[in-house]
């Protein structure tokens, strides 16, 4: 039976610190999607989760198991990313969505009807595509809502942000996700 | 009627929205068309999403970071097993070359050498006999046990042996190692 992450954090802590090897694989994959949405590069998001683990693995002392060990890493991983971003971290942090023409007209795109004639497996491709075009703040709120598989309220704790920017944030990003993939499916009818 | 706001229809579809006004919101989509395609284009595309494949690392990620933070993995049991006696075999292969090369050399035929080599000989020789008489043994117990793979054809042979090697590294790598790594 595989171990759980608090008992491989155990294991750790009493000097088997070689099985740090298997938290680094749970969680290198959901830490490498989250990077790539911040960073919008592949080799600079893999560099920093390499940070991160190696800062996570340094902090592991001072993780104390109030919250689980995915939350407290990808925190990590978050501000790892933030730092990176350096001079872009403000352009990441200020996209307050006050500018409606950004997402389009959200009442109408759920009753986009070009999507319902779609395979799900034909979505995949478009959506993958249309998350790659997202500002970095939108695909991150995505990423960790649906990649990390993470709670409203763990978003909060990642994200520092109160529940309620949360809830926003996830419902514009699906907007302007629904809004891009249909003009992306415009786009691939006029050129067939 | 007044239809759904998109949050509520958000809030819905992420299991927000609990007691009284789930039950209105779930009345409310078994009547109306409109809120209920909406709701449906939005778990389409949470569907999707679901099914979009996370980002791969490079191969090396793993031994990279562990590198980096100088821990070593672990190794299976055959392998540590194989590197401790490994030097003993060596010492003993190098040991056994110089003493050949010694004699073949002449270096070991003076008088005062040979009281101390026959007595050498004589811990060899019962060490030899020892062996062989538990190698007969075991040949016996082999060929009484074992005799579909070993009195019959080469072939036979190579299948025992490939069975045998087998459940030694299954059992290595799906017994002996998780309990080592259980027991951390």
């Amino acid at each position: 039976m595989p171990l759980s992450d608090s008992e491989i954090i155990e294991n750790i802590r009493r000097g088997a610190t070689h099985h740090y090897a298997r938290l680094i694989d749970s969680y290198k994959e959901k830490a490498m999607t989250l990077a790539v949405r911040m960073l919008k590069n592949r080799e600079d998001a893999e560099e920093t989760i390499q940070d991160a683990f190696i800062r996570a693995y340094n902090a592991l002392d001072k993780f104390e198991g109030a919250s689980k060990f995915s939350t407290w890493f990808y925190r990590i991983v978050y501000n790892t990313c933030l730092t990176k971003l350096g001079q872009r971290r403000k352009e990441f942090e200020s996209l307050d969505y006050e500018d409606e023409k950004d997402y389009g007209n959200i009442e109408e795109w759920q009753s986009s009807s070009v999507l319902s004639d779609l395979e799900v497996k034909d979505m995949v491709i478009f959506i993958k595509k249309a998350i790659d075009t997202l500002p970095a703040k939108y695909g991150t709120i995505l990423s960790l809502f649906y990649f990390q598989e993470l709670s409203h309220n763990e978003i909060c704790d990642i994200m520092d942000v109160p529940v309620g920017t949360v809830k926003t944030h996830l419902f514009r990003a699906r907007a302007l996700l629904q809004e891009r993939l249909a003009k992306e499916l415009q786009q691939e009818t006029m050129t067939v | 009627m007044k239809h759904l706001t998109s949050t509520q229809i958000q809030e819905y579809l992420d299991g927000l929205i609990s007691g009284l006004s789930l039950n209105e919101i779930e009345l409310h989509l078994r009547t109306c068309q409109d809120c209920q395609s909406k709701l449906n284009a939005l778990k389409r595309i949470d569907r999707v999403l679901h099914r979009i494949q996370l980002e791969r690392v490079s191969p090396s990620f793993t031994e990279r970071v562990m590198k980096q933070l100088n821990i070593k993995e672990s190794s299976s049991l055959a392998w540590t097993i194989f590197k401790n006696i490994a030097p003993l075999f060596a010492l003993m292969l190098v040991t056994g070359i110089v003493l050949v090369v010694m004699y073949m050399s002449g270096a070991l035929q003076g008088e005062e050498l040979q009281q101390p080599i026959q007595q050498t000989q004589s811990v060899y020789n019962g060490f030899s006999s020892g062996v062989s008489s538990a190698i007969g043994a075991l040949n016996e117990w082999i060929s009484r046990y074992f005799s579909f793979a070993f009195a019959r054809t080469t072939y036979g042979t190579t299948f025992f042996l490939i069975v045998f090697f087998s459940v030694v590294a299954l059992l290595d790598k799906f017994l002996l190692m998780p309990m080592m790594r259980k027991r951390g």
